[in-house]
């Protein structure tokens, strides 16, 4: 009897590994999935993010900043609120082009996506639609638990040039599509940095039509600066917290150069 | 001969007139020719860098046409083309130099920017790369491996030791971010603007990492070549493939490249690099000149408005000479005799403490100096020794000195001699 039930349960199990086993379509539409939980192409977003950049041994930066995204444009414009050093600075996306704009010269600087953003860990094109799908190929996948989410961990090659990490690694949550962790590397091997994405908010939005999902925070670790503090080696990291975010249009004249001006200004 | 033996008696019985004109004679000639020392040395050392940063005495480089930039290539579809007719001693290697102040190198977390990386074939440059300062560490079993040279001033200031892995972050030719990891070989002392922000890797192993082909260099070095042997390989290589016309200035090249719709090349001399420096060196010897100039005067002015009053001093005695029947040119040739040892031996004086001078110099570190380093070996200023300048300087003070001399002494032996005899000394 104890051998029977011991076999029943050895065949459920197999069986269960069986089931739960992903198929590389699914894979490829989890992989999609987590892609356009990254957009928000049916309507604008807005939000307040807080940025806080840690330097072991050197202390925090701190910036608050309003970003506005119009992803069906390719659109973005950023405003730094606080801290009021830096307060009226400004990046805009627009025309494929990234602006940075400083109003004690009253000019716009070209940088681009694979910039810094205010010095911190995050780069300009973590604000942006991710391409995990339309600009990497699954080298290999495999399933792996990250604290309490069942996940897909997802081993990425880039397939075209000019991109900012040739290599991905990158867990999705099965059951929601969403990006919980992602290891950035070059095209030796070596880890560049860690994106962790603890928590999500939903979001109703576009007239109450859709679901959306935010992060509520990002925890970006740099894997190559850093200090030794104590005799240990500490990395950089960098949080951003987003809330109040609002998922309704906004006006065009926000993803525009005068907007960041006049804000600027005030 | 009689004229010589009454010179050398006047000079050694009135020894105390003529201290101050010898040791005025001997400073002057001293500081004059130590200044021409020490510049010499100051541009050979600034030259000596240029060398080992350049890769030699000439360098071979080609664009790929309509651009303003130098393209890379495979040094085998030009090696043997640059080796015909070469002296026997002479050295062709090729090198990768690549600008890379937009990438990163890491050491502990710290993030360190450097200006150029150098990829060279250390096996066939261990001579010139033999000249750099080595504080710490060496070449020995640097080839073919990823080891990197650094400059002194970026490993005090990382906290780098030999040993030390440096990891680097980098785009390839692919566009791609890679990175790699370097183990330092060797730290160097040379905080020039050649050599401060510059590393030196193995060419394969910066060929691997940046996914470049095999044998591609863009530049193709000479040394132990001079700029005669240059100007006849350039000949040469005119009736080969498209040569640019023989510059000096390399700047004239760079400026063609973007007109030119097919690929040309060029043999680019070490001096074309070194055109702002070549407007320092000839202010230096501007300065120097001057410097020079002015001593001799002061020494011409001295000895001969000195020595003048002397021989008006000593009518007496040329009103005896005359007497006795001496013809006036051997009484001049007597008295320019008399400052024509002076003369000499003040030069000869001045020289042998020059080199007394130089040597105490040696033994300073300028490095303290800011942006003087250019100009120092170790730290150290190495005057070199210039026969010609040398020559040029002892004969302008005896030639011209003389003249003055003999201006003076040529007026007094004018006189009669009852009215020579009539003064007194």
């Amino acid at each position: 009897m104890k051998k029977l039930v011991l076999i029943f349960i050895s065949l459920m199990l197999v069986c269960g590994v069986i089931t739960a086993q992903v198929s590389k379509e699914q894979a490829q539409s989890l992989l999609q999935k987590a892609q356009d939980s990254t957009a928000f192409y049916k309507t604008d977003f807005c939000g307040s993010y807080n940025i806080v950049h840690d330097k072991p041994g050197e202390g925090r930066d701190l910036n608050d900043a309003v970003m506005y995204r119009r992803d069906s444009s390719n659109k973005w414009a950023i405003l730094i609120t606080g801290p009021s050093r830096e307060r009226g600075k400004g990046y805009l996306q627009t025309d494929g082009n990234i602006w940075f704009y400083d109003p004690a010269d009253g000019r716009f600087t070209f940088t681009s996506s694979k910039d810094k953003f205010r010095n911190t860990n995050a780069n300009n094109s973590d604000f942006a639609p991710q391409v995990y799908a339309s600009s990497y190929a699954i080298e290999s996948y495999t399933q792996e638990k990250l604290g309490k989410f069942d996940c897909i961990v997802y081993v990425l090659t880039a397939t075209v040039k000019n991109i900012d990490y040739p290599r991905l690694k990158l867990w999705v949550s099965i059951s929601d599509g969403l990006t919980r962790k992602k290891e950035d590397y070059s095209l030796s091997g070596q880890k560049l940095r860690t994106t962790a994405i603890p928590s999500y908010q939903s979001i109703t939005g576009n007239g109450g039509k859709d679901t959306f999902y935010v992060p509520v925070n990002m925890i970006i670790q740099d894997n190559l600066k850093g200090k030794k503090v104590n005799g240990k080696m500490e990395f950089e990291k960098t949080v951003i917290n987003i809330s109040n975010v609002k998922l309704e249009k906004v006006e065009d004249i926000v993803y525009t150069k005068e907007y960041l001006e006049m804000m600027s200004a005030r | 001969m009689y004229s010589f033996v009454i010179a050398i008696r006047s000079l050694l019985m009135r020894y105390r007139q003529y201290v101050s004109l010898f040791f005025v004679c001997m400073f002057g000639v001293c500081i004059s020719v130590t200044s021409l020392y020490v510049s010499k040395g100051m541009i050979y050392s600034l030259t000596d860098k240029a060398r080992i940063y350049f890769g030699g005495d000439a360098a071979f480089m080609g664009s790929p046409g309509c651009s303003s930039g130098l393209m890379s290539y495979n040094i085998n579809d030009f090696f043997d083309l640059l080796k015909k007719d070469l002296p026997e001693d002479s050295i062709v290697s090729g090198r990768l130099t690549r600008e890379i102040i937009e990438f990163s190198f890491y050491f502990e977390g710290t993030e360190l920017h450097l200006k150029t990386m150098s990829g060279v074939d250390f096996y066939n440059e261990t001579n010139l790369l033999s000249r750099l300062d080595f504080v710490s560490g060496d070449l020995k079993n640097i080839s073919e491996s990823n080891g990197i040279l650094i400059s002194k001033a970026v490993a005090d200031k990382m906290h780098i030791a030999c040993g030390d892995s440096l990891s680097y972050v980098f785009k390839d030719d692919s566009g791609s971010v890679n990175t790699a990891d370097f183990v330092v070989k060797g730290i160097f002392n040379d905080s020039s603007v050649f050599g401060i922000y510059t590393c030196y890797v193995d060419i394969n192993y910066m060929r691997t990492i940046y996914n470049s082909p095999s044998g591609t260099v863009n530049r193709i070095c000479f040394q132990n070549i001079n700029n005669e042997q240059i100007k006849s390989i350039h000949e040469y290589l005119k009736n080969q493939i498209n040569m640019f016309e023989y510059v000096e200035d390399k700047q004239i090249f760079y400026d063609a490249l973007e007109a030119s719709p097919v690929p040309v090349y060029n043999l680019i001399p070490l001096i074309a690099n070194l055109t702002e420096i070549k407007i320092m060196q000839k202010a230096m010897t501007a300065v120097i000149t001057f410097v020079v100039s002015m001593l001799v005067l002061i020494i011409v002015a001295g000895v001969g408005s000195t020595y003048r009053v002397f021989v008006l001093r000593r009518l007496n005695e040329i009103g005896i000479y005359m007497s006795i029947g001496m013809k006036k040119p051997y009484i001049v040739l007597t008295l320019l005799f008399e400052s024509f040892v002076l003369l000499v031996s003040g030069c000869v004086a001045g020289i042998m403490f020059s080199g007394v001078l130089c040597s105490a110099i040696h033994f300073f570190d300028f490095s303290f100096i800011p942006a003087f380093d250019i100009f120092l070996t170790s730290g150290l200023l190495c005057p070199i020794f210039d026969i010609s300048g040398t020559l040029i300087v002892t004969l302008c003070v005896i030639i011209i000195t003389l003249s003055v001399v003999l201006y003076s002494v040529y007026k007094s032996v004018r006189v009669m001699p009852c009215q020579a005899l009539a003064s007194i000394d």
